[in-house]
């Protein structure tokens, strides 16, 4: 797998070139109307200074209850309405210096305003979501501006600085408003802003719960239930497969999965007809990650070409995979009836069939289900046998510096 | 300025050693003959021009787009 070589063929280009290259056309974040940039430091003692900065573009501050306070201003919540929320625009350690000062403030009998309450809700929620990639609550601005591009200069030396410079964006709270502005320009992966994105909805279904804690006074961070725990965990790794599928919507993304393997591209030896609907497809890479078994989606094309309409695309199953005259071939089966049909000679791109939004719903539906049932050892909470499950990277990584606090 | 530059150079460097290519001669890499860092230099290369090409990016969003419109009329 040859990625890094790659990405440093981006990184030389945008060093001889503008300082930065695209890695991405479209935006990988999708951020709420209202943004609000955030800024937590400790200031001794255990308190926690905080500025916040919203639409208006006022700054406002505070330390600990009053910090909290400042984000309900900023982000137009003082009267305990936190709307259709916010997304934060944070330094990568803001949300750890944020999330035990809002949980300290969860609870009405904190004897604390309602605004300090808005305020720790909107943290609580933002803390949540932040484990949930593609996730329109927070937006870790350093992450963003390096997904979407890449710096002309050796990895890790592109800190905040650099970019306000590179980008002509203030090093102040309004900056960077303006730089999410900057390094969010443009259309976002289609799959993050498709209406069925179950991360969408996850990040609205989250909100509600805390807006209703605040007007129900109860305390946002109360004890969960069994089901509702695992939903949430279930839920971190359906974000985390939705976000990897929604990168290869972008031709910059699929060009580089090439080199990952993720990506499968070659011409047709094989084509289909509307009786033996299976296609066959000789790549000259031998390295694809599609196995038998794989579920996949095809279209005519290279990879850095359009998928374009649903008319121009296959769906279905890899049945098999050999080697032959030193070339891949990989034969995919199972074609649907309204399928694109590639005839021989076509060159196609082949990759990972997305999640589907409807099977994530009636899973999560399912499993509910268990949990209601009296005799599930789901609801009974009894040890069930063990058995192994393929867990996103992501989610791994989240668990083991979890671990290590 | 120059430390970064020397930062940089040392760090590509590294990363193309053992792949028979240079800072100085990576972009004539093609990926001929099986040779799969080539390869990926090549196409790292081609993307990067094709981001920067006049229009390429907005041609493609276009196409996509009218495909998105297709989809949900």
């Amino acid at each position: 797998m040859s990625a890094e070589l790659f990405d440093l063929a981006l990184r030389v280009a945008a060093r001889d070139g503008a300082g930065i290259a695209a890695r991405l056309v479209y935006s990988p974040v999708t951020p709420r109307p209202n943004r609000v940039a955030i800024e937590a430091k400790p200031a001794g003692r255990g308190r926690v200074a905080v500025l916040a900065c919203g639409p208006d573009r006022k700054v406002h501050s505070g330390i600990d209850a009053a910090g909290l306070a400042a984000i309900a201003a900023a982000t137009g919540a003082v009267n305990g309405d936190i709307g259709a929320g916010a997304t934060a625009v944070v330094a990568p350690a803001t949300l750890g210096v944020l999330a035990p000062l809002a949980t300290r403030y969860a609870a009405p009998a904190s004897g604390v305003g309602i605004d300090v309450r808005a305020g720790s809700a909107l943290v609580g929620w933002w803390a949540e979501r932040s484990d949930h990639p593609g996730t329109s609550a927070v937006v870790d601005i350093l992450a963003l501006s390096r997904q979407r591009y890449i710096a002309g200069v050796a990895p890790g030396a592109d800190l905040a600085l650099w970019w306000q410079e590179k980008l002509g964006v203030g090093g102040s709270l309004p900056g960077m408003l303006d730089w999410l502005d900057r390094v969010s320009t443009g259309p976002a992966l289609p799959t993050l802003t498709a209406p069925a994105c179950p991360i969408r909805s996850d990040d609205d279904w989250l909100l509600a719960r805390h807006r209703d804690s605040i007007l129900n006074g109860h305390s946002w961070d109360s004890r969960e239930s069994l089901h509702l725990a695992a939903a949430r965990l279930a839920s971190r790794c359906d974000a985390a497969d939705i976000y990897a599928a929604a990168l290869f919507d972008d031709p910059l993304w699929r060009a580089r999965g090439v080199h990952t393997g993720f990506v499968c591209h070659g011409e047709v030896v094989a084509g289909s007809t509307s009786q033996g609907r299976r296609v066959m497809v000789k790549s000259r890479r031998m390295d694809t990650r599609l196995k038998p078994g794989s579920a996949v989606l095809g279209w005519s094309g290279p990879p850095m070409g359009p998928k374009g309409a649903l008319s121009n695309q296959f769906r279905g199953d890899v049945f098999a995979t050999s080697v032959h005259h030193g070339g891949l071939l990989l034969t995919v089966g199972g074609l649907g009836r309204t399928d694109y049909l590639p005839a021989a000679g076509e060159t196609v791109t082949i990759i990972a069939a997305p999640p589907s939004a409807s099977l994530i719903r009636s899973r999560r539906q399912a499993v509910a289900g268990l949990y209601r049932q009296r005799f599930s050892w789901l609801s009974q909470g009894t040890a069930p046998t063990t058995a192994r499950r393929a867990v996103p990277l992501a989610v791994l990584i989240a668990a083991a510096e979890t671990e290590g606090e | 300025m120059s430390h970064t530059r020397e930062s940089f150079t040392a760090w590509a460097g590294a990363q193309l050693s053992g792949t028979g290519w240079t800072l100085a001669t990576m972009r004539f890499a093609t990926g001929a003959d099986g040779d799969l860092a080539g390869a990926a230099l090549a196409d790292g290369f081609a993307a990067a021009a094709w981001a920067q090409a006049d229009g390429s990016v907005e041609a493609l969003l276009a196409v996509e787009a009218a495909a998105a419109a297709v989809v949900t009329e």
